[in-house]
């Protein structure tokens, strides 16, 4: 789940990184240094999600994981773009929320 | 745009296909032949790499079939795509469903109540061995594991499937192993995703020529993709419906890319003996059957001192579980009673929190009783990749939240493919409207895209209704899928399109909304039951045929809300004219 939760962020970053879905959530656009930044954490972030699967099981299994889970984090993240695009970052927050509670 | 005479076409295709082939099965020979390996691994290796060699020949022959290198991609992506797209489309929905095969048996078996299986299972099943086939020459025994929580034995003149008994499943309730009806439960649907039902080896063939079309079509259609990366999260509903049905294609497409790749390049690998025998026949010669038995660790038979009873050596194994057995990583037990020979217990290991699927039966020694059995055997490169990649295919390694990744990458697939099948569609839709092909794909998509969910539910509502005892009961039950199919393909060509359309997904909702219904009234495991007792494998198959039915559901109130407002639009029209 720690590992899921990385990809999303990683994905909802990437995603703030490209000017028009920023144009979309934030209802302005973004100047070329936050977008860069974006870009850069979400990629770092990427990388994270990948250590954290690879830590826990086989190296093998832990990147067929990794591959899966980031699949399914950016599906969730364009389906928020096309319906509730405002509500993208507080989507990942909610999930964050609800697994530490959980 | 220069375009290319239809025969002209055909030649290349044919000869892009023909001497791929032949240029991969020459290259995986030589590799075969040269490769500084063991036999075994020599060839697996020369056939493993022998398909992207085929797939780069294919694309580089269709590079300039319609002028430029990217009006070729677009070409082969569109044809490839849509030539064998229906036999896809039954490929992916039924191999979906097969990673649920063992829940899916289960189901269909649901007189015993298979779980919570005791500690003591091996002793269960040796005793009652004993007992109901005491002179059988094989025994098998399927053991719980995390895929399957039950304990099943079997037994017959040999291991052959044809020859084994029909099995005896251990109930809980009852604390005995019990008869269940008969059925080809999750089986049916995994071996339908490779033979599609057809006599002798049309059917991997056809499949193995579809997976080919779709590694085309993947690649190209990685090269028409403008947009790969920075549409990457795009999906716009809301514009016109062309532009959605390609945002969507371009979604289930790029995002599970890496498991249309995975899933498409590891089928050819897991039936590679089928499609490349080439390097095999090179190596060995007509002794073919020997890269397999060099695939597996050669173990010693149990020396002559510990040859004294069965069941001793089968208690000794039991005894030795804690060490090496555990996490159910052992499924299946062979134990070979022919009279003169020593008892031999073969197993069918599989090692948690790895992929690979090839280690199977293993004849089981003395050093199996000491250590565990991923550190008795030692794979070279070929066998190990060749495992890894079947066990990929096949998932089993998959904890439960991996295994419904694959499942919803395998719903992405269908997905694709049947978004590719509209967009064809809605591309000629004004140009050409009364073609005869036109109105083939239109009419094959609404018979296959529906039939194979219509047919997989009559699949399981057969299972209920037709009576416990009937004899030949699961063919009628396979007739019962088959017959749905041409019946939805039939329809589809008879009744008007937008009708047929919308009877099929009415049908649809109500057949997969029956299932739970049908299951609470002809068995004690119904939906209210199973959620009480805690019976999550029954609970959650009938959630799911319900989640279905009501997909199918909310389908078709979409499609009656935009029939209204197409006659309302309609209508406008004609009081405009009026006015």
């Amino acid at each position: 789940m720690a590992g899921f939760l990385l990809c999303l962020f990683s994905m909802i970053a990437l995603s703030l990184g490209m000017s028009k879905h920023a144009r979309d959530v934030l209802g302005q656009p973004l100047s070329a240094t936050p977008l860069l930044l974006l870009k850069v954490s979400g990629w770092l972030l990427l990388l994270a999600g990948m250590w954290a699967n690879v830590a826990r099981e086989d190296w093998s299994v832990g990147l067929v994981q990794w591959i899966g889970q980031v699949g399914l984090a950016a599906f969730l993240v364009a389906l928020t773009l096309a319906y509730w695009p405002r509500c993208l970052p507080w989507f990942g927050l909610l999930l964050s929320g609800a697994w530490l509670l959980g | 745009m220069e375009s290319i005479r239809p025969l002209n076409a055909l030649m290349r295709a044919m000869l892009s296909l023909g001497g791929g082939y032949v240029i991969a099965a020459v290259f995986a020979s030589i590799l075969a032949l040269l490769l500084p390996l063991a036999r075994a691994d020599r060839v697996l290796l020369g056939a493993i790499l022998s398909f992207p060699v085929y797939l780069l020949v294919l694309c580089i022959g269709y590079s300039s079939i319609r002028g430029g290198f990217r009006q070729s991609m677009n070409w082969l992506h569109t044809w490839s795509g849509l030539i064998l797209s229906w036999v896809l489309y039954l490929i992916f929905v039924t191999g979906t469903a097969s990673y649920y095969k063992d829940h899916i048996s289960l189901w269909m078996t649901p007189e015993a109540q298979a779980n919570d299986v005791p500690p003591n299972f091996l002793q269960l099943a040796t005793r009652a061995l004993e007992q109901q086939a005491p002179d059988a020459a094989h025994w098998v025994i399927d053991l719980p594991h995390q895929r399957n929580p039950a304990l099943s034995i079997k037994w017959g003149e040999s291991t052959l499937t044809s020859a084994l008994s029909a099995p005896l499943i251990w109930d809980r309730s009852s604390g005995n192993f019990i008869p269940v009806r008969d059925t080809e439960g999750g089986e049916f649907l995994f071996r339908f995703h490779y033979r599609l039902h057809l006599p002798g080896s049309w059917g991997i063939w056809l499949v193995g020529l579809a997976t080919l079309l779709l590694c085309a079509a993947l690649v190209s259609g990685v090269v028409v993709h403008r947009r790969l990366l920075r549409d990457f999260f795009t999906f716009r509903p809301g514009k016109s419906p062309r532009r959605s049905w390609l945002d969507f294609h371009n979604l289930t497409g790029t995002l599970a890319l890496p498991f249309h790749l995975m899933i498409a390049y590891t089928g050819l690998i897991t039936l590679l003996s089928s499609y490349m025998p080439w390097p095999q026949k090179a190596v060995y010669g007509e002794e073919t059957r020997l890269l397999f038995e060099e695939s597996y660790v050669q173990s010693e038979p149990l020396p002559p001192g510990r040859q004294d009873g069965l069941l001793d050596n089968v208690t000794r194994l039991l005894e030795a579980e804690g060490r090496a057995w555990d996490d159910g990583n052992v499924e299946r037990l062979f134990i070979d009673r022919s009279d003169g020979m020593p008892p031999l217990v073969e197993s069918w290991p599989r090692y948690s929190g790895q992929i690979s699927r090839f280690h199977s039966r293993t004849t089981l020694t003395e050093a199996h009783l000491d250590k565990p059995l991923a550190e008795v055997e030692r794979y070279g490169p070929g066998v190990a990749l060749r495992g890894g990649m079947v066990g990929l295919h096949l998932g089993h390694f998959a904890n439960p939240w991996l295994r419904a990744l694959f499942f919803l990458c395998g719903i992405a697939a269908s997905g694709m493919i049947a978004s590719g099948l509209v967009l064809w569609l809605r591309k000629r839709a004004s140009r050409q409207q009364a073609g005869l092909g036109y109105q083939l794909v239109e009419r094959m998509n609404l018979g296959i895209l529906m039939g194979t969910p219509l047919a997989i539910a009559s699949f399981f509502l057969a299972n209920r209704l037709l009576p416990a005892a009937m004899p030949g009961r699961a063919g009628w039950e396979v007739q019962a899928f088959l017959w749905t199919l041409l019946v939805a393909v039939v329809h589809a060509f008879t009744r008007p399109l937008t009708s047929a359309w919308r009877e099929q997904i009415t049908m649809a909702a109500l057949l997969f909304s029956a299932i739970p219904l049908a299951n609470a009234l002809l068995t004690s495991r119904g939906l209210p039951t199973s959620l009480a007792t805690g019976d999550w494998l029954f609970a959650g198959f009938d959630l799911i045929m319900l989640v279905l039915g009501a997909v199918f559901g909310w389908m078709l109130l979409l499609l009656l809300s935009r029939e209204r407002s197409l006659s309302q639009d309609e209508a406008s029209d004609a009081m405009v004219r009026i006015g």
